[in-house]
């Protein structure tokens, strides 16, 4: 048998009210065989069975189509009744009553909602039945009816399965695809920086020192660019930037971001204003990357001789982190363009930084359930971050 | 690239192994440690690793990568020494991001600075 008629079988074995359905086709009309049946051009396939009369058919077993009554039903859509096949005008010279010994006959097509024929809700019995009431074929039509809704159903459930099958796999993928590129990006790094820490232990060459020094700088600039691109990797092509969320005492952690900055930018004054008198429900380490792409943002484009400030709120319901500077305010059209991945503002500048800063901020945002925001005015442009600051958001 | 003895030659100083697949970051750690005064033997992957604690009982304490070819990984080879040598200190890196249970071990990213895992080692070690 081929694969897809096992699949029909599988279909209608998996439709738990069928065996119900059966007895009661048999208990009604007091018929001893009953079943559902896959009906094609060239088969015809028990796919489920009530046999009380010996008949010997077993689900998965054929008749030859062609001497089938169901054959007809399958050509004229309509449904044949038989109560005494001798008194039958039509069907008393026809070779099936003869070949499989009944008397009375009952066949209902099973129509799917795509219009397509399925096969039949049929019932033999070796002694006439009556048959023909509207009680009866009502029946048997309801029953055809609620077999092929079933049918509907499970493809349904298979398609969904199907796709959510489909959809795990391209994540496992895309999980993967981050992994090998963090592994493999950054080992060589690795082992540049080894060496030229190797190198800086080693020689007292002066000239030769520096070299390896930039070279080093060289190694954690390329690493935080390596950290961006799988945090934009993630954002953009995985299930989003993970969190390790609790609550936290944020202030210590701020204050380490800003101080970090100190260090690369000395000579900018950053102030700081944070009253934070409760735990914040967040993942630290996120909100220090956060912060610290904000504030880099901050010094590369604000004016270098106004302090940049760093504000910091936090009730029982939201947590506020602004960061604001003086510059040239940023034309509306750009403001909105900030959030984008690779956007740079203003190409003339020879800025380091793929343009991923911002975007991975307002991405961690998203993934704390919160917002960033940016304004510009002739004044200051301004940063406002806002968390939902409870448990289970 | 030079692998290191089999056996350690100074016996007085603290004994290290290092555990990585990538040869060129394997010498230089290696290199970079010995510098730093500690004996230090190395291994490709956790098996070899394995067989060298088994015949070297005064590491004190290894350094491995975790993503390695071989019958284990690095966090393999960290649960073999955490319960076959409980005394042995384990410090691991990856390159990735670093899987929930991986955080029994102390860990450090890569690429790592040198002196960063220099500063490890001894305070682990200086713990008993």
């Amino acid at each position: 048998m081929d694969k897809d008629f096992a699949s029909d079988i599988q279909a209608i074995q998996k439709i738990d009210a069928i065996p119900s359905i059966l007895e009661v086709v048999c208990r009604t009309t007091g018929m001893g065989f009953a079943a559902v049946a896959r009906v094609t051009e060239d088969r015809w396939i028990a796919c489920a069975v009530k046999d009380d009369i010996a008949f010997g058919l077993k689900p998965g077993g054929e008749l030859k189509v062609e001497t089938t009554i169901c054959n007809e039903i399958r050509q004229s859509g309509q449904a044949v009744v038989i109560d005494h096949v001798a008194e039958d005008q039509a069907f008393c010279r026809h070779a099936a009553p003869a070949l499989y010994g009944f008397q009375s006959y009952i066949s209902m097509p099973i129509v799917r909602s795509d219009g397509s024929f399925f096969g039949t809700l049929c019932a033999i019995d070796p002694r006439p039945v009556v048959l023909n009431t509207p009680q009866t074929t009502g029946m048997f039509r309801l029953f055809a009816d609620l077999i092929a809704f079933h049918l509907d159903t499970v493809d349904r459930l298979a398609t969904s399965e199907t796709t959510l099958v489909g959809a795990n796999q391209e994540a496992e993928l895309r999980e993967q695809f981050i992994a090998v590129l963090g592994h493999d990006l950054r080992n060589p790094l690795a082992s540049i920086q080894a060496g030229t820490e190797l190198l800086t232990k080693r020689l007292r060459d002066v000239p030769a020192r520096e070299t390896l020094r930039l070279m080093q700088s060289s190694v954690w600039r390329m690493s935080a660019l390596i950290d961006d691109v799988l945090d934009f990797a993630r954002g953009r092509l995985g299930e989003g930037i993970d969190l390790n969320r609790r609550d936290t005492a944020l202030a210590p952690v701020l204050s380490q971001v800003v101080a970090e900055l100190q260090v690369t930018a000395p000579d900018r004054r950053i102030d700081c204003d944070f009253a934070l008198d409760r735990p914040v429900w967040c993942d630290p380490g996120r909100l220090a990357q956060l912060l610290s792409n904000l504030l880099a943002n901050a010094v590369t484009h604000g004016h270098a001789a106004t302090p940049i400030s760093v504000r910091a709120r936090c009730n029982e319901e939201t947590f506020e982190l602004v960061v604001a500077n003086a510059g040239d305010p940023i034309p509306a059209a750009t403001v909105e363009r900030l959030f984008q991945p690779f956007f740079r503002g203003d190409s003339r500048s020879s800025r380091q930084g793929l343009g991923l800063g911002l975007y991975i901020a307002s991405e961690i945002a998203r993934a704390h359930g919160g917002t960033l925001n940016a304004t510009s005015s002739p004044t200051a442009t301004t940063f406002t971050l806002r968390l939902p600051n409870r448990r289970g958001i | 690239m030079a692998r290191a003895a089999d056996n350690f030659s100074d016996t007085d100083a603290l004994h290290v192994l290092v555990v990585e697949d990538e040869p060129f970051l394997r010498a230089a750690t290696v290199l970079y440690l010995e510098d730093c005064g500690f004996s230090v033997l190395d291994a490709a992957n956790a098996d070899e690793a394995v067989g060298l604690l088994q015949r070297n009982r005064d590491v004190g304490a290894v350094f491995s990568d975790i993503q390695m070819p071989g019958s284990m990984n690095g966090l393999g080879l960290a649960r073999w020494i955490t319960e076959t040598l409980p005394g042995v200190k384990v410090l691991l890196t990856s390159g990735q991001v670093l899987p929930a249970t991986a955080r029994e071990w102390t860990l450090l990213a890569k690429p790592y600075d040198m002196a960063e895992v220099e500063r490890r080692l001894r305070e682990m070690t200086a713990q008993d």
